[in-house]
This record gives structure tokens, sequence and C-alpha cells, in this order.
């Protein structure tokens, strides 16, 4: 397994209740998982619990085997890559300088960019179609390109567990489905184990191998994509009706329908 | 057109800037003059006492001084992503200077030697103490305490220095008040060499610091996964400018602008990668004050014009034209 969740509750400082609540997972190798749920359901959370950037208040975590917390950031940083959902820069960088960050796990403190690091840089800046706006700064890009340039980082850390949070949020549906789609495309051709947070049901049941639920902290489902989203599940993790469509290939749709009123 | 290294043009205007303050000054020295001294072994004539002791030290404090304070802002700007950020913002000089007023007051100061810097320093580093005591909660730094923190605790030695200096008499006052405006006139050997001592060291642990710097600029979580250290690297960069802070306060007292100005003018020429921008930064705080500081000597004449009024002065307009030229920060 790659990841393994064992009983994690988060409970984060002045908070009313935990963020994650007895969650138990597996995450196997070259699957790719969508999480799904609604604002502040612990998405985020149990992917930062995965990658060790949040030690769990009880339970354990445990990626290929060994305790997150027994893995150096450096180490860490060799096997999984993160896109989170949002980064401010504090000072202007160029799109180069932004995916070439994800060489420093292989260069460390001191060494100097080998001809290797700036190929793997070059890549990754091609594969998401941005070579032309290399030497840009990050500022003057489109939310979509911004979004790619963050997709080359993590791809130019060449690890072999991708996590994504919410990889198309502001993005219109075009770009939506454009980046799924290269997201499928980059991690088959891969063989990499992905992680997807997201709020889009749809493509995420297109798109993916298996979801988990998640409502109010805890997993409230998993497993494969037509099993979970079901109406009456997704109506009582998202507290809203709806109707639920399988659209074959294109995946499950998902449609609010109106709030009910109580009489 | 090819644009032209900047390790170049910024040692050129080092070296540009170390001929000046060699050849500028009271007593008329021709060229002839300055190299001879600098050249002769043992002769003892009234040019080499004043190239070798007045000329060449201050010289040499100016380009150390100007390196350590633009380095110091250099990181503390990525370390508490701001761009106010300035090497005296978290209450080194204001500790400092409550030690060297202190001291002024209590009339050991007037000893010489080495006692005004080494009572600076231990005020100085008495305050990043303070400061990250405090913003040290549960093992983590929190770069938004530490900035409240290093304010307030600025706020409470400017206060006392206030209640120290009113209770002084007026020879006392004087001395206080130039201590912190800074100078870089009476800098000794010895405490140039204490100077470089701390410069060095930490310039080059702060470029090793640079890839993880740049990290950070993004925000700690994304530093983290892409392999960093977070809390490590911030106690790193908050001691490296701290130290380098300190150890400028302590030998020419407080000396504004540079460390402000002089990355963001680097970043503005040459990119924001730290691995590029530290040793840039050095070179170009390093050339900043040896010339500021030779043209103060050239326009004062008798009277001393505080470095730190000529840093504003020519630092200002400079910065003004870069920042509408280049739009933004």
């Amino acid at each position: 397994m790659s990841f393994v969740v064992n009983g994690v509750t988060v409970r984060y400082a002045g908070a009313s209740s935990p963020a994650l609540i007895d969650a138990s997972l597996e995450f196997a190798p070259g699957v790719h998982t969508a999480i799904l749920g609604p604002n502040g359901a612990g998405k985020s959370t149990l992917l930062r619990v995965l990658l060790g950037l949040i030690r769990p208040d009880a339970g354990e975590v445990r990626f290929e085997g060994r305790l997150t917390s027994a893995w150096t950031r450096r180490e860490m940083a060799r096997r999984t890559a993160l896109v989170s959902a949002g980064e401010e820069f504090a000072f202007p960088v160029t799109v180069r300088e932004l995916v070439a960050m994800g060489r420093t796990p292989h260069l460390g403190s001191w060494r100097a960019e080998r001809p290797l690091d700036r190929e793997v840089v070059r890549q990754a800046l091609h594969d998401v179609d941005l070579l032309d706006l290399a030497h840009r700064s990050v500022s003057t890009l489109s939310a979509g390109e911004l979004q790619r340039a963050r997709l080359a980082r993590a791809l130019a850390q060449e690890s072999d567990h991708l996590l994504l949070d919410e990889p198309t949020a502001h993005l219109d549906l075009g770009h939506e489905l454009a980046t799924f789609e290269r997201i499928e495309q980059l991690t088959q051709g891969k063989q990499l184990t992905t992680i997807t947070v997201t709020h889009n049901l749809n493509l995420a049941s297109r798109f993916s191998d298996r979801v988990v639920l998640l409502s109010s902290g805890r997993v409230t489902a998993a497993g494969e994509p037509r099993q979970v989203l079901v109406a009456e599940r997704i109506e009582e993790a998202f507290g809203c009706p709806v109707e639920v469509r399988d659209l074959a290939e294109l995946g499950v749709l998902a449609v609010p329908t109106a709030k009910k009123t109580s009489e | 057109m090819r644009r032209a290294n900047p390790y170049v043009v910024l040692s050129a205007l080092l070296v540009v800037g170390c001929w000046l303050g060699l050849f500028i000054g009271p007593a008329d020295l021709s060229p002839g003059d300055v190299l001879a001294a600098l050249r002769s072994g043992g002769e003892d004539d009234v040019a080499r006492r004043i190239v070798m002791g007045l000329r060449l030290p201050r010289v040499v404090a100016a380009l150390f001084v100007g390196a350590s304070l633009s380095v110091s802002g250099a990181v503390f700007q990525a370390l508490l992503r701001n761009p106010l950020a300035e090497p005296y913002l978290l209450g080194v000089s204001s500790g400092a200077a409550l030690a060297a007023v202190g001291a002024i007051a209590l009339g050991i100061g007037a000893m010489g030697g080495l006692i005004l810097p080494l009572a600076a320093l231990a005020g100085g580093l008495a305050a990043i103490s303070i400061v990250f005591t405090v913003a040290r909660v549960s093992d983590r730094l929190d770069t938004r305490v530490l900035i409240l923190a290093g304010v307030v605790v600025s706020a409470f030695f400017g206060a006392c220095i206030t209640l120290v200096l009113v209770f002084s008499p007026a020879e006392t006052l004087r001395s206080a008040f130039f201590w912190t405006l800074g100078s870089l006139s009476g800098i000794s050997w010895n405490m140039n060499a204490v100077l470089i001592a701390y410069t060095i060291p930490a310039t080059v642990a702060a470029w090793g610091l640079g890839r993880h710097l740049d990290a950070l600029a993004l925000g700690e979580e994304t530093a983290a996964s892409v392999g960093t250290e977070v809390e490590t690297v911030k106690r790193t960069a908050f001691l490296l400018a701290s130290l380098l802070a300190a150890a400028t306060v302590s030998v020419a007292g407080v000396i504004g602008f540079v460390g402000l100005v002089v990355p963001h003018a680097v970043r503005l020429l040459w990119g924001s990668a730290h691995r590029q921008l530290i040793p840039l930064t050095f070179l170009a705080g390093a050339a900043a004050l040896v010339i500021t500081d030779s043209g103060a000597r050239a326009l004062g004449g008798p009277v001393e014009i505080p470095i730190g009024v000529v840093t504003a002065f020519l630092g200002v307009p400079f910065f003004l034209v870069l920042l509408r030229r280049k739009g933004g920060v």
C-alpha cells in the first residue's frame, strides 16, 4: 500500500469539532482516487495528513509501510508531490523558477542545477504546454496557466505520488476538463498514484478509479465511483437533494434539485 | 541586447567605490601618495597613517556593514514574506541602541576599545532572544507573531532609551544621539575583524538557504511539499539575519534604508531567486555603502553628515525611479 491511514483524528487548536474523525483508509499504488465532500468535510486535512504536513492527534499514517513522521521532508518530496489549492507569491518569480523549485528535493541546499535538472524542468514545462511562457512572471499568468505551472512544478519533483488539492478551483468548464484530461494522460503514462481533492463529482467519477466521500470529518463511503455516488449518499453528505444520472463513459452526473422546505 | 553579467557590474562598482573611499578625505593626498602608502611596508609617515589607519578601515567597515545589512534585509523579507521587512524590524537595533546608550550614560562607553560594540551586540542579541521566545509557539515559529513581537519590543526599548536620555546630561545626549544615527567613523581593525567574522560565514550560510527561501516565499506548506524542513529553515534564517544586523549595529550604529532598498533593487533588476539574490545583494550592499560613504565625506567637509541621511537621500530617488520603471515590487 502507498498510504495507510489508521483511525486518524485531527483536531485544530480552537476548533469546536475535529476536522477528521477516526478515519481509516488505504491507497493502493497506481490508483487514481478522488476525495469528495462538502466544504469543511476534512478533504484537505486528509491530504495534509497523508503527506505528513499535519500530525494526527490520534491514530497513525504510514507511507510505504513507514510512519509519515519518520520520513524527512526531503525523502518525502522525492516520492510525493503536492499541488495545493492556492499560493500567494511574496515576490515575483518566473514560471521557470517556479517549476525549478520542484528540483529542491533532488538538489538539497548546496548543489547547483545540473543539465539533468534543467532537462527535467524543460520536460515538465513541455508536458503542460508552458515552454513558451517559461520566462514570464507568474503574476502575468491566467488562472489556468498558473495551475498548469504548479502542476509542472509537481512533475519536476519526479515523484511517483501526485496529490492535488482542488486543481480546478477558479477554472471554467473547458479548463476544468482539460486539467483532468491532462492529469489522466500524465499519470497513466508514468504509473503515478494520484489523489485528487475536488468538488466536481462528475469529472471525479469519470476520471478516477476510486472515490472517497467525506462528511463532517468522517469517511462515509469509499469505493468505485458508481457505487459511492448514489443519490442518498450525496444528499446525506452535501445536505441537498440531488438527481443522479449515469452518463455511461461520461461518468455520473449529480444535479442539485430544489431545496426541500419543511411544511 | 545581451545584458551585462550582474556579478561583473557590481564588482566593478565596488572596486570603484573602494578607490573613491581611499582617495577622498580632508587630507589632500594624491593617488600616488595613496598607492605608496598602501604598498609601503614599515615606513610610518603621515600618508600611511591616514590611509592605513583611517581610510582603509573605514572602507572595509562600509563594505561589510553594507553587505551585512543588505543580506540581512533580503533574508528577513523572504522569511517574513513581507517586502517592508528590514534588518531593524525585529528589535535588533533598539536592543543594541539601548545597551549602547546605557553604556554611554553610565560612563563605561567612554572607556573605549571594544566595550561599546560588545555592549551593543549583547543588547541586540538580548532583543532577538526575547522576540524569538515570544514567537515560538509549540515548537513552531509564527512569522506573523514574529513581526508583531519585534515591533512591540522595539517600541519598548525605544521608550527605555528616551527615559535614559531624559535623565542624561547634554554631553551624553549628544554622543548617544550620534550613535543612534549610525556612523562609520572610528571603526578600528579589531571591530572590523569582529564584523567580518560574522558576515562571511553568515552570508555563506544564507546562500545555502537560498533554495529553501525561494520555496518559503510561496508559503510554508508548499515549501514543506518540495522538501524544505520549514521550521529549521525559519529558525536558521532568523538567527542569521539577526546576527548580521546585530554585528553591524554594534560597530556602526543604526544605518537605515540600505537593508530595505538594496534587496529590492537587486530583485527588480535581476530576479528573486535567492541563490543568486544573496551573493548579488552582498555585492550591491557593499558597493552602495562604500560609494555613499565616500560621497558623504566628499560633500560634508568639516561636518560629518550622518551616513543614514545620505543613504536615504541617494537611495530614495534611485529606488523610486526603479519602481516606476519596473512597475511594482
